[in-house]
């Protein structure tokens, strides 16, 4: 029961910090290094 | 392995940085939203040995059409295949085979109750390494698959500079941290 309401907190909270990064710069940065 | 599942997805983002992180989560998880919903209906179901006294690993498990290999491999195909409409033929590629990553895991740790076929078609044999018999090996596993998971993801966003790299390791703690609560969670069988 705890687990689902980490589960859960867990796709909300960091999908929502994950969002708020620029993964645009980064890759164009990963094409430009390979 | 919930832990695990959610380990590897945080790592996928080093591969496919561009996709966004709830998807992966949800990916890797997917197998099992669709588990639940089956069970609502009465078609799978999941259950402690000990409903008392609830012990990581200890379940049975009856999931013959969202568990079985083709069950999961034409999930994983049509997951993929709708994601290609959002994040393109590369990202419909990672999601799918993110989608599936959660068979082979449960592969390992599952005791012998994944059919070949949906509804196991031909009463062939159940398969599954069984890992959860031996309850520390397999929390190792799971452990280092949240931990490596963690790590990949803060290796991903090295490039960020300023404001970003700081909310960049803002959302690797929290994800990690996450992450080690939902081990601990999930190995006590809470």
């Amino acid at each position: 029961m705890y687990s689902m309401l980490i589960m859960l907190i867990l796709l909300v909270v960091a999908g929502w910090l994950d969002s708020r990064l620029d993964w645009e710069q980064i890759h164009q940065e990963k094409e430009k290094s390979s | 392995m919930i832990t695990g599942h959610f380990g590897l997805a945080a790592g996928v983002k080093k591969i496919a940085p561009r996709l966004p992180l709830w998807s992966l989560l949800l990916a890797t998880f997917w197998l099992d939203v669709i588990f639940t919903v089956l069970s609502m209906f009465g078609l799978e179901s999941f259950a402690p040995m000990n409903p008392a006294k609830p012990v990581y690993g200890e379940v049975v498990i009856h999931a013959p059409y969202t568990h079985s290999l083709v069950g999961a491999l034409l999930i994983s195909a049509l997951t993929g295949w709708l994601a290609t409409l959002r994040w393109r033929k590369e990202g419909g590629m990672v999601v799918g085979a993110v989608v599936f990553s959660h068979w082979i895991l449960d592969l390992l740790v599952h005791r012998p109750d994944l059919p070949l076929l949906p509804g196991n078609l031909g009463n062939l044999p159940l398969l599954g390494f069984g890992l959860w018999e031996y309850p520390v090996l397999s929390a190792i596993i799971e452990l280092a698959l949240a931990l490596g998971g963690a790590y990949f993801y803060y290796r991903s966003t090295m490039e960020l500079k300023g404001v970003q790299r700081s909310r960049a390791l803002t959302a690797s703690m929290v994800t990690g941290a996450l992450l080690l609560l939902l081990f601990v969670l999930n190995v006590s069988g809470l």
